[in-house]
């Protein structure tokens, strides 16, 4: 699935949720979300991909994140340590 | 004096970001846990006045977790940080002795809402 937003934030992150939730339902085996569009990323975000990460753990789905090329999003990654977590 | 919170959580991301939104809305954390069991001994140890807990964790669980803190002490302020928030979540949830939920990503209006209800704030 590819992100639309820019960024992503408290104002889109609902939006977010609900699509990737909706494209879950079709997951059998792995999951894929593309951040080529996306230049930056709150806090919230970060809780979504944590959370996303935890579910596809439970239901056996690979979490594959592609095209993280903003640099904001890389050193927030890195600040919170979540690089291994995420399978970067 | 400040309201002492729990953190249970499994990721240490979301310890730190929600960690972060807490201290900023006055309240201090006086202890973090990595999983329920952790968690329902760092409740005995430090007797914080609220505990903020994620569901799924490993070794034990939120539900779990909730219900050992219960039999210790049924005054317990529990609230749960989930992914999904339908009426069946919440009615499991609440079964267990946990006074709220709230739906992940958390925030600083959402735990605000949530303490304001609890009349921390």
């Amino acid at each position: 699935m590819k992100i639309s937003f820019k960024e992503i934030s408290i104002y889109n992150i609902e939006s977010l949720q609900q699509d990737i939730l909706s494209e879950l339902k079709t997951a059998k085996t792995s999951f894929l979300l593309d951040f080529e569009e996306v230049s930056r990323m709150d806090l919230n975000s970060i809780q979504l991909l944590i959370s996303l990460k935890k579910y596809c753990q439970n239901n056996d789905l690979s979490l594959e994140l592609k095209h993280i090329n903003a640099r904001q999003i890389k050193q927030m990654f890195r600040t919170l340590n979540l690089n291994d977590f995420l399978g970067i | 004096m400040a309201i002492k919170v729990l953190l249970v959580d499994d990721a240490r991301a979301s310890r730190m970001i929600v960690g972060k939104i807490v201290k900023k809305l006055g309240f201090e954390i006086i202890a973090e846990a990595q999983n329920g069991e952790l968690g329902f001994e760092a409740y005995k140890e430090f007797k914080p006045d609220l505990v903020l807990s994620d569901v799924e964790m490993p070794v034990l669980d939120g539900y779990g977790m909730v219900k050992k803190i219960i039999e210790y002490d049924e005054n317990a302020n529990i609230v749960m940080i989930t992914s999904v928030v339908n009426a069946q979540l919440i009615q499991k949830i609440l079964s267990t002795g946990a006074i709220d939920a709230v739906r992940k990503p958390v925030n600083e209006l959402k735990l605000k809402k949530i303490f304001d209800e609890l009349d921390y704030l």
